[in-house]
């Protein structure tokens, strides 16, 4: 014990300092970012820090309505993504029949392959259907392309509460779906959020498809948006960075606010042997 | 009322088949109780009355109204699960109201049901707890009181007390049979510990495989076990069995022992049999076979002894104090009350009783 105490420090401190040095490299851009955005504009009041270049924005560009379509297009996704991936999970999670444990493989195969290989047959499609420059097409799609993987997330959580659970539950009076909702996915609070952050996440960021679909700049999403601040002959970098720092604050505050929601929930206590 | 019929009910999980064909009837408010090894199919048995697997083949009416195609929801029973399956969100008056909740019982009654149930088990002070707030016997009894608060045809139990401490868990044996003998609901409880069986049944089912050896009252299976499956499950310690044959009416052991045999055995002479002698049947005589003493292990009430006879260790447990000691010659009758014969090829009891 006291011959392996300080190899045990110096390993310790020499992960720590690991630790730093690449939340450092990892963070470096998002300050640069960050700091760039609060510098003044070219020809604006000289200041250390300024909030001209957010103006500006605001002022000359759509990027409130950028910043709504996007909230609104992952919203949308985030939710239709959950009521159907959590339902299939459970499914998934549960079935013993040789069709399911196929239909699981077959999303397990489905999710390798880049939706960007798709987009153009689905943008054709789409167009026809009066979809084209919509934005539920990208609901559709992020909904789809982020299924495969939402459904295996909340399959993998379900997987961790106790079959007895619901089997309790159904003797209690419930039905399948009923002890599904009311014990099982309601102890799936982590699962759920997981999922619903991958979701998020994937649709937020999503650029590919994006450039694809949207045309007139009232229906851009943010990362469309901030494409159109690159001219071919001059980009303005300060309402780049500007439009960018706006991109990164909901994602920020969406993990601010749910991170606490991870460690809760769990089965605790409802098993005799815990 | 809360009567059960079971008929050839055949369970198989793809191409093993785990049960074969079990029939059993369960009168209304009659405790029964299925024991046997682990894997013999009990708990599959148990959740096949409540519903939660299907029933392959064969039928299982509950007061009167056959389950096979009912959702465990319908079938009006009440199950308490090996490991509790607390719903963990929930308090303990929560747990314990839930089916109450779910059949729409106005709060008012809800609580005073649930209020009963918690006295009689002495919850009352955690009804606001979580049950991971609770240690693990009364996360155990908030698991049957979820069950009591019910008032269902039958209760389920899927060895409720195999998590607890082993006075608790004898406390909680005791509690388990009041309770059925003040609501004599109809009880099918599931354990692989033959001493609970014995003290809590009316009537035991014991199971082997997937099939049923043996029904009958505590005293019928101790008395008459069907065969030497049945004679080594129940009773314990458990019978000393003696391979060796019939020959006119004594019984000789591999080594040439002679055992006398009352009753007329006249009729199965000549065959190869194996001789059941419970451990309780050895008595000190003055006369009679002569065995040597292994071990002693006074239990205070009685004496366990190891003995060596008709060259086989035997146990015997005697009422009296025993002053032999290790390699002293011990001088035994047997009393005839627990001698039985089996067929050694098929392990069946052979009669006439003896
Ligand atoms: N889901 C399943 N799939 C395949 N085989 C199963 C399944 N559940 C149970 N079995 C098999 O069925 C047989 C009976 O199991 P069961 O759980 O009823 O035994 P048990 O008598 O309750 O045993 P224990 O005392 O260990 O609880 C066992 O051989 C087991 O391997
Ligand atoms: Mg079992």
């Amino acid at each position: 014990m006291t011959a392996a105490g300080p190899s045990f420090d110096r390993a310790t401190a020499l992960r720590t300092a690991g630790v730093f040095v690449f939340t450092a490299i990892a963070l470096l851009p998002i300050g640069a970012t960050i700091m760039l955005s609060l510098r003044p504009r070219p020809g604006g009041e000289p200041a250390l820090i300024s909030l001209q270049n957010f103006r500006h924005v605001f002022e000359t560009s759509l990027v409130l309505d950028w910043l709504g379509n996007s909230l609104m297009v992952s919203l949308f996704t985030v939710v239709a993504a959950i009521i159907v991936s959590a339902p299939a999970g459970y499914v998934i999670s549960r079935g013993r029949h040789k069709v399911i444990e196929g239909y699981s493989l077959l999303l397990f195969i489905v999710q390798s392959l880049p939706i960007i290989t798709a987009v153009i047959p689905l943008f054709i499609l789409f167009a026809r259907l009066g979809l084209a420059d919509h934005l539920g097409a990208l609901v559709i799609i992020y909904v789809a392309g982020s299924l495969s993987v939402a459904t295996w997330m909340m399959a993998a959580y379900f997987d961790s509460i106790p079959a007895a659970l619901e089997e309790a539950a159904w003797i209690d009076g419930c039905s399948v779906f009923g002890g599904f909702v009311r014990i099982v996915l309601r102890n799936s609070l982590p699962g759920v959020l997981s999922t619903a952050i991958f979701t998020f996440l994937l649709s937020w960021n999503d650029y590919l498809v994006a450039i694809v679909f949207l045309k007139s700049d009232d229906s851009f999403t943010l990362p469309i948006g901030l494409q159109s601040f690159f001219q071919q002959t001059s980009t303005d970098w300060g309402a780049v960075m500007a439009v960018s720092v706006i991109t990164m604050m909901p994602p920020v505050i969406l993990f601010a606010l749910l991170n606490r929601y991870f460690s809760v929930g769990g089965i605790g206590g409802s098993l005799s042997s815990q | 009322m809360g009567a059960m019929t079971i008929r050839e009910a055949r369970k198989n999980y793809g191409a093993v088949e785990v049960l074969h064909g079990v029939s059993l009837d369960i009168e209304d408010g009659e405790f029964v109780i299925l024991v046997g090894p682990s894997g013999c199919g009990k708990s599959t048995l148990l959740r096949m009355i409540a519903g939660l697997e299907s029933i392959a083949s064969g039928e299982i009416t509950i007061a009167g109204r056959t389950v096979n195609g009912l959702a465990p929801k319908d079938r009006d029973i009440a199950m308490v699960f090996q490991n509790y399956a607390l719903y963990p969100h929930m308090t303990v008056e929560e747990n314990m109201g839930f089916s109450l909740k779910l059949a729409g019982v106005p709060v008012a009654e809800r609580k005073e049901r649930v209020a009963a149930a918690a006295e009689m088990l002495g919850l009352e002070p955690y009804l606001g707890r979580h049950p991971r707030q609770l240690s693990g016997g009364q996360r155990q009894r908030v698991a049957m009181g979820r069950a009591i608060v019910r008032n269902p045809q039958v209760y389920l139990f899927d060895e409720p007390l195999s998590n607890l401490d082993a006075k608790l868990r004898v406390q909680m044996r005791s509690e388990i049979k009041l309770n059925h003998q003040r609501l004599r609901t109809t009880t099918v409880y599931v354990t692989h510990d033959q001493i609970e069986a014995m003290t809590m049944a009316d009537r035991i089912v014991v199971m082997r495989d997937g099939t049923i050896e043996q029904i009958g009252t505590p005293l019928e299976l101790y008395d008459r076990p069907a065969n030497l499956f049945v004679a080594g499950f129940i009773g314990s310690p458990a019978m000393n069995q003696l391979p060796g044959r019939l020959e006119g009416g004594t019984f000789v052991a591999e080594d040439g022992t002679c055992i006398p045999l009352p009753g007329d055995v006249s009729g199965v002479s000549g065959r190869d049999v194996v001789l059941g002698i419970r451990p309780e049947g050895f008595l000190p005589a003055m006369e009679g076979l002569t065995a040597e003493v292994v071990t002693v292990e006074p239990t205070g009430s009685e004496t366990q002894v190891m003995l060596r006879l008709a060259g086989q260790v035997l146990t015997a447990a005697f009422r009296e104090r025993v002053t032999q000691r290790p390699g002293d010659a011990i001088t035994l009758g047997i009393e005839h009350a627990h001698l039985h014969l089996f067929d050694a090829a098929t392990g069946e009891r052979i009669g006439p009783d003896l």
